[in-house]
């Protein structure tokens, strides 16, 4: 999709702003012609009745040229704003509609800039085009039409020195966009050194790296300053340039209207005066267009990097209709079969996760064990359908998963993820996150399960307590309970704890897991990568590289399974 | 004038081209206001030829035509001379502030460098950054070239007024009186419009953290089934900011097409009283151009006064531009001041360690981030050589803190810490930071090679060391699968986990070898096979070296000569595995808690 489509539903409005700037250019250029016939007819000839009465109509012009303006303004500004809410509301669906992945593998960052920076740059690019952009044209063309009817030398005259600072605009632009981009690297590679030094505060004192750090930001200032230079000695010669050509063609023009007396038709004083006055006004005009192109220039960087975001299609889409209701329910509630995912899409990529077999029933409590990278939140991101598996089928209630309703599906699972997830608001705002309308005494319950009442309850203002952005104000250890209990909370058959306990000491892990197990008819799943943490469920899974590679009750799995012993006893220090 | 003032020693060094450039700006200046002028006295002698040439009578001021290409000549010379200026103006102004902002910045980095962690730790990094970049950016567009906008504009204005009353004191007069009104317009219109633009800026700022929220838990929207909630609260802000933007936008498009009417009035006035001045042939309010010329008022007056008038406002909108941006200029140079000036850390200490870290005494510290929390409470520990001492206890004990006192990143608020005897306040840090290396919780990886972030600790390592100090750290497997293996440009948001980025830190320290050695949760990220193989390159590495090591896995430390358990900041138990599992208390609870 397009960036510039949410327009189509203005371009009557957009159509009519340049047939807006037409008018308003003809009255801007309508008073040097009355300028001249005032000195050729009324000051010559000494006219004074002609010479008040023409000077009248200027001021009429000069009202009627401000009407048309202020029409133009407003249209181009209504325009700009409804096109702009637009644009944003289609960028941020399409943010919505993307899964994780695609999320992360565009860039978060990025995305910030395109719906807050972008989608802005594009207002004002809109509006700056409606507005401005066809002025100084239309001002070129009707000046050096009115040139030309006075005289061919002088229309001749404006061409070139209009073509002239033209060139020179285009080239300096021209050369100057690419060391504006050479200079924002240099900005760039300065503040990654800057970050470093300043998130390594501690390594960089400890091995006594000062001195070497500071030549490293003493080479990339040196050369921004260098980049930067070589722009100003371009940048330096935009004035000037345009300076003279504009004023050499003045002084031409008054040489050649004076001298031309003795023609057959004498360009008169007052047409010099006019002609001088557009040249004044197309000096201007000039430097405002190439000011208007560098920001028209930036809109267009970002209409490339809003396109792109548009371009995206979510790849997880919820095609599913059967819910809860319907299904044939069993006991079996989760199969997996020879489920695998990669990652990327090129050839030779390694799968995540491959040949993924193994049922969950309903009411059991099943944990993932593994390393680091060994697949466990691949797993949980598959039955959440996070992701589509590249090869095997998933079945939820005997159904597979891609049928079934996805609302539903989220609806029925709670889950706590590894990273913590908290918004900016309350303990209660994130609480009824999980459950719109929950009781005060629904929650208070849900804190308690999660242990996290001991905390919450030692606030003045108990569930309005204010929480910041991310949950800065809460250590790791009451993140992880708060976001327990939302879980907790949201209720639903199936609840998952990805590694969700870790900055949990061993005594509250284990509280907590003794309440969720009070819960009936849930289903529950732990991954943890704490072996002392799973070895009351009912089934282990042991993940590692990708698969599964053992799957029983922990005693089985003691005798069975070597990679599960290694864990327990490394765990245990083998000590007793 | 007084927040000016710092700028002043930044300026050293640039103070003569900052003079030249001013003679050359208002050289420019007076070159580019004098072509109208002379303009007109050329257009003022060919009106008058032709008036003479229209009565035969009369005779023509001028037979020979010299006048005519005397002023040519002239206006070629300056044509050319203004160019030139110009160009030398606009050049050194850009001289000038990259050299001055060449200084502030390499000043900054250099305290931020010297700053002692405390003060790195208290402020926010990215304000830290913005000083450093977009301030400094600010204060070289706002303060450095708008001084040169400022002097430019001003100029422009005085030589403007001075050729206009040369010119005739009646029209100047007009323009001088009804120009203002514009302004004054402007002004009302800004002011009027300015809580629009808060009101805009406020809710971009609601629409962007709104955005940053969503992106940092898209999982958790997803998961919880509540896109469709936000998309419904992203509409609402949505629907704001068009109304808001419409209002701020519409206001400033007022302003434009207001002072171009306000233009187009004055010049159509000075039209009409100039072509009365011109018929009646007085000289009121002056006669026009001098010497030679002094016909009266006459068109190419008239004409070099419109060029002026329709000038004469630019100036003025550049410097109120100019005054904008010199306010957010000012604010910039005020955060880098402070930023500069931030205390630093002095290395108040002398003496050297001679030889090896023998002793580590810490008596009856003391110590707290804010007044009113003690974080250490009466701590007292005796390390010696070769002992492996290990810190237990819940998240927030105060075991960090320790050895940010310990490393001297931080001052103990009372009691004493000494090494070898020699109390560590007059030991210089370098010698300290020398003798210990570390591996701490938050991993750094700084943007470079996997090589440069491994050789970090040790200038001049080789390829081969640097190979063996990742084999020990359990590194090589991933390193080797990177694309370019040791070359690979890695930071700390290149797609590394944080088990590896611990590897990497660990690396470092396997090349180091120092002799006392500092692990705050070094394996916390790690996962237990590779923990398991690493824990055997560890052992090899801490023999007969004196460690610290920190640790929430008991497993890790438990064959430690000396376990220390802490509670909110002070020792609640110290002994040996054995000793302490036997004594049935506080560590005893904590271990057992791992296999229930």
């Amino acid at each position: 999709m397009n960036s510039l489509k949410p327009l189509k539903k203005y371009r009557f409005k957009v159509f009519l702003a340049p047939t807006l700037k037409l008018f308003e250019v003809a009255t801007e250029l309508f008073s040097p012609f009355l300028v001249r016939y005032i000195i050729d007819e009324g000051v010559t000839k000494k006219d004074w009745n002609f010479t008040w009465m023409t000077s009248l109509i200027l001021f009429g012009i000069a009202i009627f040229g401000f009407l048309f303006t202020m029409l133009a303004q407003y249209l181009s500004s209504r325009v700009a704003c409804d096109y702009a809410h637009d644009l944003r509301k289609e960028v941020f669906h399409t943010v919505s509609s993307l899964s994780d992945k695609q999320l992360d593998s565009f860039g978060k960052e990025k995305i910030l800039t395109i719906v807050n920076n972008d989608t802005f740059a594009m207002q004002n690019g809109v509006n700056m085009f409606m507005r401005l952009i066809f002025r100084p044209p239309f001002l070129f063309v009707g000046a050096t039409i009115f040139a030309f009817t006075i005289d061919f030398r002088t229309g001749l005259i404006f061409v070139i020195a209009l073509l002239l600072c033209a060139l020179v605009i285009g080239r300096i632009m021209h050369s100057t966009n690419q060391k504006y981009s050479a200079i924002q690297s240099s900005l760039d590679e300065m503040t990654l050194v800057s970050n470093d030094v300043l998130s390594g505060a501690r390594p960089v004192r400890a091995f006594e790296k000062e001195e070497y750090e500071e030549e490293r930001f003493g080479k990339s200032v040196l050369t921004y300053r260098e980049r930067s230079l070589s722009l100003a000695s371009t940048n330096a010669w935009f004035n000037p340039l345009t300076f003279f050509f504009v004023n050499a063609a003045l002084i031409l023009i008054v040489a050649i209207g004076g001298f031309s007396e003795l023609e057959d038709s004498p360009i008169t004083i007052g047409e010099i005066v006019s002609l001088v006055s557009y040249l004044v006004s197309c000096l201007a005009a000039m430097v405002m267009f190439s000011r208007m192109i560098v920001s028209l220039s930036k809109a267009l960087a970002s209409k490339e990097r809003i396109d792109s975001l548009l371009a995206m299609k979510g790849n997880i889409q919820n095609s599913g209709v059967i819910s809860k209701d319907e299904e044939a329910s069993g006991t079996k509630l989760i199969e997996f079969k020879d489920v695998s995912l990669t990652y990327g899409n090129k050839k030779g990529d390694k799968p995540a996760v491959s040949g993924l077999t193994f049922r969950i029933d309903q009411g059991e409590t099943v944990g993932i064990i593994g390393g680091t990278g060994s697949g466990k939140s691949t797993a949980i991101s598959l039955l959440l359908r996070l992701f589509e598996p590249t090869n095997g089928q998933i079945f939820y209630r005997g159904i597979p998963l891609y049928e079934y309703d996805l609302n539903a599906l989220r609806k029925e699972i709670s889950v706590v993820l590894q990273k913590p997830s908290i918004f900016k608001g309350s303990i209660r705002s994130n609480l009824l996150l999980a459950k719109k309308d929950a009781t005060e005494d629904e929650m208070i319950k849900a804190l308690k399960n999660a242990l996290a009442y001991d905390y919450v309850s030692k606030y003045d203002d108990f569930l309005d307590h204010e929480v910041e952005e991310g949950g800065t104000n809460l250590s790791g250890g009451q993140k992880q309970r708060l976001l327990i209990a939302r879980a907790l909370l949201k209720g639903g058959d199936v609840l998952i704890l990805d590694d969700s306990m870790s900055a949990l000491d061993y005594l509250s892990d284990q509280k907590v897991r003794a309440n969720i197990s009070k819960i009936k008819g849930l289903t529950k799943i732990i991954v943890s990568q704490r072996a002392s943490s799973l070895i009351d469920c009912d089934k282990i899974l042991v993940f590692d590289n990708g698969h599964i590679i053992a799957n029983g009750k922990h005693e089985e799995l003691l005798k069975t399974c070597d990679v599960y012993r290694e864990i327990f006893d490394i765990q245990k220090g083998g000590v007793k | 004038m007084k927040k000016l003032k710092r700028l002043w020693p930044w300026l050293k060094g640039t103070r003569l081209a900052i003079i030249l450039s001013l003679v050359f700006s208002s050289l420019a200046t007076i070159c580019k206001l004098a072509i109208p002028y002379i303009a007109g006295l050329l257009i003022n002698y060919f009106a008058d030829h032709r008036a003479h040439v229209c009565r035969p009578e009369d005779t023509c001021m001028d037979e020979s035509g010299f006048i005519p290409v005397l002023l040519l000549f002239v206006l070629a010379i300056i044509l050319v001379a203004g160019t030139i200026f110009r160009h030398i103006f606009d050049y050194t102004k850009a001289y000038i502030g990259q050299k001055v902002i060449f200084r502030v910045r390499k000043e900054l980095f250099k305290a931020y460098l010297d700053a002692p962690i405390k003060e790195i730790d208290a402020s926010s990094k990215g304000d830290l950054i913005q000083r450093l970049i977009n301030d400094i950016e600010n204060v070289q567009t706002g303060l450095l070239s708008g001084f040169a906008a400022l002097y430019d504009g001003v100029t422009t204005i005085l030589v403007t007024l001075f050729f206009m009353f040369t010119l005739n004191w009646i029209l100047a007069l007009i323009v001088v009186l009804l120009t203002p009104i514009s302004i004054v317009v402007s002004h009302f219109v800004s002011k009027y419009n300015s809580k629009h633009f808060k009101a805009q800026a406020a809710t971009s700022g609601e629409l962007s953290s709104f955005v940053n929220e969503t992106l940092k838990n898209s999982t958790s929207i997803r998961t919880l089934g509540i896109a469709e909630d936000k998309e419904k609260e992203f509409e609402e802000l949505n629907e704001k900011f068009r109304q808001n933007s419409f209002k701020a936008t519409m206001g400033a498009s007022t302003i434009n097409p207001s002072t171009r009417l306000i233009n187009a009035f004055i010049n159509a006035a000075l039209v009409m009283v100039g072509a009365f001045l011109i018929i009646n042939g007085t000289n009121i309010g002056g006669g026009g151009m001098p010497f030679y010329f002094a016909l009266g008022f006459a068109v190419g007056d008239l004409c070099a006064f419109l060029t002026y008038a329709s000038n004469y406002m630019q100036p003025f909108n550049e410097v109120s531009d100019v005054m904008n941006e010199l306010s957010y200029a000012f604010s910039s140079l005020e955060r880098i001041n402070n930023a500069v000036h931030m205390p630093k850390d002095i290395d108040e200490g002398k003496k050297n360690i001679s030889g090896k870290i023998d002793t580590l005494k810490m008596e009856n510290l003391f110590f707290g981030y804010t007044d009113d929390k003690l974080v250490i409470n009466d701590f007292s520990l005796e390390v010696r050589r070769g002992q492996r001492v290990a810190l237990v206890g819940p998240s927030g004990c105060g075991k960090t803190t320790l050895i940010n006192l310990l490393m001297r990143f931080y001052e103990p608020a009372n009691g004493k810490i000494s090494i070898n005897e020699e109390f560590a306040g007059d030991i210089l840090k370098k010698s300290l930071r020398n003798h210990v290396g570390m591996v701490l919780q938050d991993t750094w990886i700084f943007t470079g090679t996997v090589f440069d972030n491994i050789a970090y600790g040790k200038e001049g390592a080789t390829l081969s060391e640097v190979k063996e100090a990742a084999r020990r750290a359990e590194a090589d497997g991933f390193i080797e699968r990177l694309p370019q293996g040791y070359d690979t440009v890695i930071s700390d948001s290149s797609g590394l986990s944080s088990g590896e980025k611990q590897l990497i830190n660990v690396a470092r320290l396997m090349l180091l070898e120092p002799d006392f050695i500092i692990l705050d949760e070094a394996t916390s990220n790690i996962d237990v096979r590779t923990e398991k193989l690493l824990n055997d390159s560890f052992k090899e590495l801490l023999k007969g070296r004196t460690s610290l090591v920190v640790a929430h896995r008991l497993s890790t430390i438990v064959s430690s000569d000396l376990i220390v358990v802490m509670k909110d900041g002070a020792i609640i138990e110290q002994g040996t595995h054995e000793e302490l599992y036997r004594k049935k208390g506080f560590y005893h609870e904590l271990y057992e808690a791992q296999f229930k």
